[in-house]
């Protein structure tokens, strides 16, 4: 099947003190097989949770009300609990924002791989295996770096560690959320090189959450864009960056600084993302320069634009 | 970490000094003949000669505080006015019998704290969080001494289950008459374990890196345990440590309860006797006890935390 | 000031609540003993002794025929007394010292960190009772010797909070423009370090009424015949078998009077600290 992980009308909520956070309100989206794709948004708009809930592991006090999630064919809210075990880690992989956090602090990085290893199969040799992806994500001094705390490693060695952990039992999807945030620019592109080589080699599709346009340019072969837990846009990169269409892309887009084009001012989209939107209405409206009445009232539906590409806004339908 | 381990000890060794000047400067410290005023109405005149002559009154004060640390150097705290031995081997015979009650209390804080602090921390929010987060509440105001007769009161008195005084001959015996002052005082205690376990688990299990380990597929037992218990611990042992001192005062009084002839006992029945050199050399111990466990703490600390143990 | 409490929201903590409301109650128990107690705490009775609880006497009496219901309502008084002002004493005390010495750091700081290690070298009841063996025991011997075993938290805790302080800017500035260290002390470390400081107070009281119990149990605090919770249970241990509510009442006495002061810290340190604000 061409399709490896279907979403379908995802709605994850937070019930706290001050009412319901719709922190993922109603998203679907694909991912074909092979593919990188991109979930792209601001601080807050939900991608990270939208990530957790393909995982299903949604803190306290969040809940997943409602939707599908088909993995291969199979709906994994309905998995029970020992099945969904199975699935993490060696069907479908993850890594997270910060380095820095993401590693148990008491035991050695070579521990932590032979953990992800053994947690579904097995082996008699797994140092040597835990030493060798070690290698395969390009930590120098492998077989040191194994005996060592994640506290005397750098951040990227500490990524890369993350991604070998998560590749280890060669899944078919790597969820990767913010993978380069945290770190500098210059080892940025290394842990980009990586992925985009292990898909290279391994087939592997990735979803790649960031809010960094320039890496979607880089990395992507689709993307969807999310607001206040809703997509407004989604097609590939080629057709959303030559032709934007919702209000919010082309502000993200012009936030991007291009060496190609002279650019006066770097430009900030005003105001913040609601935590919590009215029920009805397009989310973005009190920001959008385009706003017209109805954006406040009508929540706007997904529109088809032709060549895969999908927009929610008034402007459009 | 051995650099580690020396340092603290060095650091330990003035204070242990500056105890030893306390103990010395508050017995003198008194309006009056020292003497005549820390005997009180026991002050026949020969307790009062005998008392100047053990504290060296008679001596300009810089000649008695170098005779009394020259005498702390040596063990030596003089003699107890009571039967005459030297003080500090009174002190070394009661303490086994402190030892083995503020063991098997910490022993039991811990099976019983620990346990209800992740219960509670892992279930957060629900029923069973509130009655333990209650009850620890609760378990905090208790005091020691009540609870001890309390006990009594239920296992002796009514169920005449265990014995009340005394600390018994052969080993099963012993462990009978341990039984009620150690629960009177771990029940105590297990109640600040509890709270502390439930408070470091729910912040570790918070931090991204137990969600990275589910990310993995483990199983939620695996990771509590493995993952969360493992990092929680390392404040609850900090806790108890500093809590130690808190448990020495309460073996005092349950020893006080219980008839047992420990350190407590000893310091009790020399403040009620006026026997000062058996009060400075019980106290000084207390606190020389109370300082290694602080040390052995710390050593432990380091050890479960791998950022201090490997730099 | 940020702290303030608006009425509307105190259902939301409950624990302060709580400790507010038995905290209260056990004041105007104190306050009022002469008027709501039923009997004569002191005067001995000996035809009613060891009589348990009853019509006559909601809690019983004692060995000497005194209500035991009255000797709690009196004994209110010594563990309020007792535990409210060796709290405030060790506070006023410990508070600027410990506050200075993280200000001001260097060797003011080292030295008072040195004496803070020897005071918490010693347990709390176990100084308080060197003290009173020194000091003869009364009950403003109690207060005093308590306080001495307490003033090491609150120094502790100041000076942490001080130490924080004195790196930030505000401080700095202040510095800069050629305040005084004592200026610097009054306007603006001690009030940025109230909040803290007052949990702190509310849990100490707690903890001198639990020594002064302990104090009193062992024979070494307040005196008979001034009834004292604390001496009521040691009366009580004689006479496990026969008069067992002899120990029963006074405990928990004592438990829920710690308890509401225990609450009291906690729900002010969930109502003051921003931080620790749930969702």
């Amino acid at each position: 099947m061409d399709t490896l992980l279907s979403v379908k009308n995802l709605k994850t909520y937070f019930r706290v003190k001050r009412g319901v956070l719709r922190a993922v309100d109603n998203v679907s989206f694909d991912i074909k097989r092979g593919e990188v794709f991109c979930l792209v948004g601001e601080s807050g708009c939900g991608k990270s949770i939208t990530a957790l809930s393909i995982m299903r592991l949604i803190p306290y006090p969040g809940e997943i009300v409602g939707g599908e999630i088909l993995f291969d064919g199979v709906d994994l809210l309905k998995l029970p609990e020992e099945e969904m075990e199975k699935i993490r880690g060696k069907r479908i992989g993850m890594i997270f924002q910060d380095p820095h956090t993401s590693l148990d602090p008491s035991y050695t990085v070579g521990w932590q791989v032979e953990e992800a290893i053994l947690l579904h199969k097995m082996i008699k040799e797994v140092s040597k295996l835990a030493v060798n992806l070690l290698k395969k994500v390009g930590i120098p001094a492998a077989e040191k770096r194994y005996r060592e705390y994640p506290h005397q490693l750098s951040g990227g060695l500490k990524q890369r560690a993350m991604i070998g952990i998560a590749i280890s039992n060669s899944p078919e999807l790597l969820i990767a959320d913010e993978p380069t945030t945290a770190l500098d620019v210059t080892i940025q592109a290394q842990i980009v090189d990586l992925m985009l080589k292990l898909r290279e080699e391994n087939g592997i599709s990735i979803l790649l959450i960031t809010h960094d346009m320039g890496l979607v340019a880089e990395a992507c072969d689709r993307l969807a864009v999310m607001y206040a837990g809703k997509i407004v846009e989604k097609g590939s990169v080629e057709e959303i960056f030559s032709e934007p269409l919702h209000p919010y892309t082309k502000a993200l887009l012009r936030c991007v600084p291009r060496p190609d084009k002279d650019v006066e001012k770097l430009v900030a989209i005003p105001g913040t993302v609601p935590e919590f939107p009215p029920a009805s209405g397009c989310r973005f409206a009190d920001r959008c320069p385009m706003a017209r009445k109805e954006c406040f009232e009508i929540t706007p539906e997904e529109v088809n634009m032709g060549n895969g590409h999908r927009v929610a806004c008034h402007l459009y339908g | 970490m051995l650099g580690y381990v020396a340092r603290r000890v060095a650091m330990a060794v003035p204070t242990i000094f500056a105890v030893a000047t306390v103990l010395f400067f508050i017995v003198r410290m008194v309006p009056g003949d020292p003497a005549v005023y820390l005997l009180g109405d026991m002050a026949t005149p020969e307790r009062v000669a005998k008392l100047r002559a053990e504290m060296g009154l008679d001596k300009p004060l810089y000649q008695q505080y170098i005779d009394f640390m020259l005498g702390v150097l040596r063990g030596d705290f003089g003699r107890s006015f009571e039967n005459g031995m030297p003080t500090m081997v009174r002190v070394l015979r009661a303490f086994p019998y402190t030892f083995e009650l503020a063991v098997a209390g910490t022993i039991l804080s811990l099976l019983i704290g620990i346990p209800l602090g992740v219960a509670a921390a892992v279930r957060r929010g629900s029923k069973i969080d509130v009655l333990i987060t209650s009850g620890t509440t609760i378990g905090v105001s208790i005091p020691v001494f009540w609870l001890a007769l309390l006990l009594i009161e239920f296992f002796s008195v009514r169920l005449g289950l265990l014995p009340v005084t005394g600390v018994g001959n052969n080993p099963i015996e012993r462990l009978r008459h341990l039984a009620l002052p150690a629960f009177s005082l771990g029940i105590g205690m297990a109640a600040t374990v509890a709270r502390m376990t439930r408070s470091s688990m729910l912040e570790v299990l918070g931090k991204d890196y137990i969600t990275a380990v589910r990310a993995k597929g483990a199983p939620w037992n695996v990771t509590v345990y493995k993952h969360g218990l493992r990092n929680a611990i390392i404040p609850v042992v900090t806790v108890v440590g500093l809590n130690f001192g808190y448990l020495l005062g309460g073996t005092v009084l349950v020893e006080y309860v219980f008839g047992r002839p420990g350190l407590g006992s000893l310091l009790i029945e020399a403040v009620f006797s006026r026997d000062y050199p058996q009060i400075q050399a019980s106290v000084f111990f207390f606190s020389a006890v109370f300082m290694a466990v602080n040390i052995f703490v710390d050593i432990l600390y380091s050890f479960l935390n791998p950022k201090i143990r490997y730099g | 000031m940020d702290g303030l409490i608006k009425i509307g929201e105190i259902r939301d903590y409950p624990s302060l609540l709580a400790g507010l409301i038995i905290v209260l109650a056990v004041v105007f128990i104190a306050v009022l003993a002469p008027l709501i107690s039923p009997y004569d705490p002191i005067k001995q009775n000996m035809p009613h002794a060891l009589q348990p609880p009853s019509a006559y006497h909601l809690l019983g009496t004692d060995p000497y025929g005194r209500d035991v219901l009255s000797r709690i309502i009196w004994g209110a008084r010594v563990s309020l007394y007792v535990g409210l002002l060796s709290a405030t004493i060790a506070m006023i005390i410990g508070v600027p010292f410990g506050a200075l010495a993280g200000q001001l750091g260097g060797t003011a700081d080292v030295l008072l960190s040195r004496v803070i290690d020897v005071m918490l070298s010693f347990p709390g009841i176990i100084l308080a009772i060197v003290v009173m063996s020194i000091l003869g025991q009364s009950v403003n011997n109690t207060v005093l010797a308590i306080s001495l075993a307490m003033i090491p938290r609150f120094a502790r805790l100041a000076r942490g909070e001080a130490l924080q302080l004195s790196v930030q800017e505000f401080v700095q500035a202040a510095k800069a423009s050629g305040a005084g260290n004592l200026d610097i002390l009054v306007h603006h470390i001690l009030p940025n370090i109230l909040s803290p400081i007052i949990v702190q107070y509310s849990l100490s009281i707690g903890s001198a009424i639990m020594i002064e119990a302990g104090l009193s149990f062992i024979g070494l605090g307040v005196q008979p015949p001034t009834p004292s919770w604390g001496e009521m249970l040691s009366l009580g241990r004689q006479y496990l078998y026969t008069a067992p509510w002899l120990s029963l009442f006074p405990g928990l006495a004592i438990m829920l009077t710690v308890l509401a002061f225990n609450l009291l810290g906690d729900g002010l340190r969930d109502v003051l600290d921003p931080r620790l604000k749930r969702v």
